[in-house]
């Protein structure tokens, strides 16, 4: 069973670029790939990985400097993921969830992280034009790798 | 010869947002100890001048993740005092459902991700996790049962948007919260280990004669319903909170600072809730209280972790006796007409009261807001608490102290976004 995960915040700007990626995958993935979406806090993320083989992580990044460019991480044996740190003890980010996860061993036996340079997360702001350029791209790209 | 040594921690951790800390301690007495809190100011009570009362509960919960129930929930009383409507108690034992919810989510996610750590000396929840997995799960099953209830009840588990002025504007069937009970009977088990586990920890032998300050109800641990009190004598209702607490800027912190008139700083959260209001704790929650080391006042502030886990048990059987009474609000919410008036709400976020008064005009908008958050409330007893703890200290060497002085103000579960309208840590040994 694959599992894919899109986090985010629609309202602010890039930020929404997991959640638009995979509410085009919904519909497109096959039947043995689930997709769920997370706003802010992603603490139910941890419990849904425990139970599947194969989890894609789909969020946005901060920029160095090539806003829309798609990053991929395979993160199962260890991987950097320092950036996806969240930075509110409110709320745990994708880094969070998946460092967790392999804490408590339940990091499922293939995760993939896909991370999408954003350029800005103001509030209120819609995807800027190079993000929502990449979209369909990392659509592609993630069919490609569940089915 | 005069002796001084000054600590600094900029950037404090396992908080949330941004701030930061600095004690000055001389010949053994801290002479300064201040809380700065740099994190920029939010403007919420700007930004609902002019928009309809309904919409009140809708802004505030924006105002943060972990507690927006009990944002909707201060600010729907003060909408309903307000217009002077009453709603039935089959809505207000709903509310007081969801709000369960919160108090689990809140209270689980300090418990075992932010505080613990402090007493079993790692750097993070994740360096927890490492060594103690099945505490951590239990901890994130237990914040997700919370959740779930807020979710099943609210629309989703954050930012909920279910409630509304007058009830909720989709009532529930009783089997839609069925699962929730089977959940909820784990998280009790769940709780009764965690007050357990955190009773074991070793506390730091610190004690301060707090002024707590609660809602306190006849026959309610109180959540959404009483009177304010105190542990000095106050006995006030809702309305008058403003004729005894006072709100004041302080050029270090955006967060405006609060006393009580004529007295000074005073505390609110889970120590003064269980301080006030013992008596109406349940049973087993009382049980596993003193199973855990506490007596029914608890004044050191690091056993803050044990109230809380208490109050996790309190809130699981709460919810659970809830759910089997649960007869659903018909209508969902009682119809409310706007009025030129001045009303005030104040319910017990997981870190303490939140008050909010509003000024509406006839047609129901908003011509003045005041937010009153329970970190705000705090601040100056953290800021005391940070010299105490300090002065009582001083034999540990820098990096030691300034763990000790984080977790000093980690004991409060400080909300730093909500307050702003607030953490580095500086320690000065001069």
């Amino acid at each position: 069973m694959t599992l894919v995960i899109g986090i985010g915040n629609r309202d602010r700007g890039d930020d929404a670029a997991g959640l638009m990626v995979t509410d085009r995958l919904r519909g497109a993935v096959s039947q043995r790939v689930s997709v769920m979406q997370f706003d802010g806090d992603s603490t139910r993320a941890l419990v849904e990985m425990a139970a599947v083989e194969h989890v894609v992580i789909v969020d946005a990044m901060p920029s160095t400097g090539h806003p829309g460019r798609m990053h991929r991480l395979d993160v199962t044996q260890d991987g950097d993921v320092a950036a996806y740190r969240g930075s509110s003890t409110h709320g745990l980010g994708a880094g969070d969830v998946i460092q967790l996860a392999r804490a408590l061993g339940t990091l499922p036996r293939k995760t993939v992280v896909y991370g999408i340079e954003g350029k800005d997360f103001e509030l209120g702001h819609g995807l800027t034009r190079c993000v929502d350029e990449a979209i369909p791209i990392v659509v592609a790209r993630i069919l490609e790798e569940v089915g | 010869m005069t002796h001084e040594r000054r600590l600094t921690v900029e950037g404090l951790a396992r908080v949330e947002g941004e701030g930061g800390l600095e004690v000055t301690v001389r010949d053994g007495k801290a002479i300064s100890m201040t809380l700065d809190i740099y994190e920029p100011p939010r403007f919420f009570e700007a930004l609902l001048r002019g928009r309809s009362f309904r919409e009140a509960p809708d802004i505030t919960s924006r105002i943060c993740g972990i507690c927006p129930i009990a944002y909707q929930m201060s600010a729907v009383q003060a909408m309903e005092d307000a217009c002077g409507v009453t709603v039935g108690p089959q809505i207000e034992a709903l509310r007081r459902l969801i709000y369960c919810g919160e108090w689990i989510e809140s209270h689980a996610l300090h418990v075992y991700l932010l505080h613990a750590p402090d007493f079993l000396g790692y750097e993070s929840g994740i360096a927890l996790a490492q060594d103690h997995p099945k505490e951590v799960e239990r901890g994130l099953r237990l914040k997700q049962v919370g959740n779930r209830l807020i979710e099943v009840i609210g629309g989703r588990s954050v930012h909920p948007v279910n409630e509304r002025v007058g009830g909720f504007h989709r009532s529930l069937r009783k089997d839609e919260l069925n699962d929730l009970a089977e959940d909820l009977r784990w998280a009790l088990d769940a709780a009764i280990e965690t007050a357990r586990w955190v009773g074991r920890f070793a506390f730091p032998d610190y004690e301060r004669d707090y002024e707590f300050v609660s809602l306190t109800h006849p026959s309610l641990y109180p959540i959404i319903e009483g009177r304010l009190a105190s542990s000095r004598g106050l006995d006030i209702a809702v309305r008058e909170y403003e004729d005894h607490f006072v709100e004041e800027h302080v050029a270090r912190s955006t967060a405006l600072h609060s006393h009580i008139k004529g007295r000074g700083s005073y505390l609110v959260g889970p120590l003064a809730r269980y301080a006030l209001n013992f008596a109406r704790l349940s049973p087993l929650a009382q049980k596993t209280a003193a199973e855990a080391g506490l007596s029914e006042v608890c004044r050191n502030p690091f056993q803050s972790i044990v109230v809380r886990a208490v109050e996790i048990v309190y809130a699981c059987e709460e919810a659970l006796r809830l759910i089997e009474a649960y007869e659903p609000p018909d209508p969902a919410y009682v119809e409310v007409e706007p009025k030129a008036a001045v009303g005030s709400g104040c319910t017990e976020a997981p870190r303490g009261i939140l008050y909010q008064r509003y000024q509406i005009d006839a047609n129901g908008d908003i011509l003045e807001a005041k937010i009153v958050p329970p970190t705000s409330q705090n601040q100056r007893a953290i800021e005391e608490d940070l010299g105490g703890v300090v002065e009582r200290s001083l034999d540990l060497d820098d990096d030691a102290l300034r763990v000790r002085a984080e977790q000093t103000i980690r004991n409060y579960d400080p909300c730093i976004s909500c307050a702003t309208h607030f953490l580095t840590l500086q320690v000065h040994r001069e």
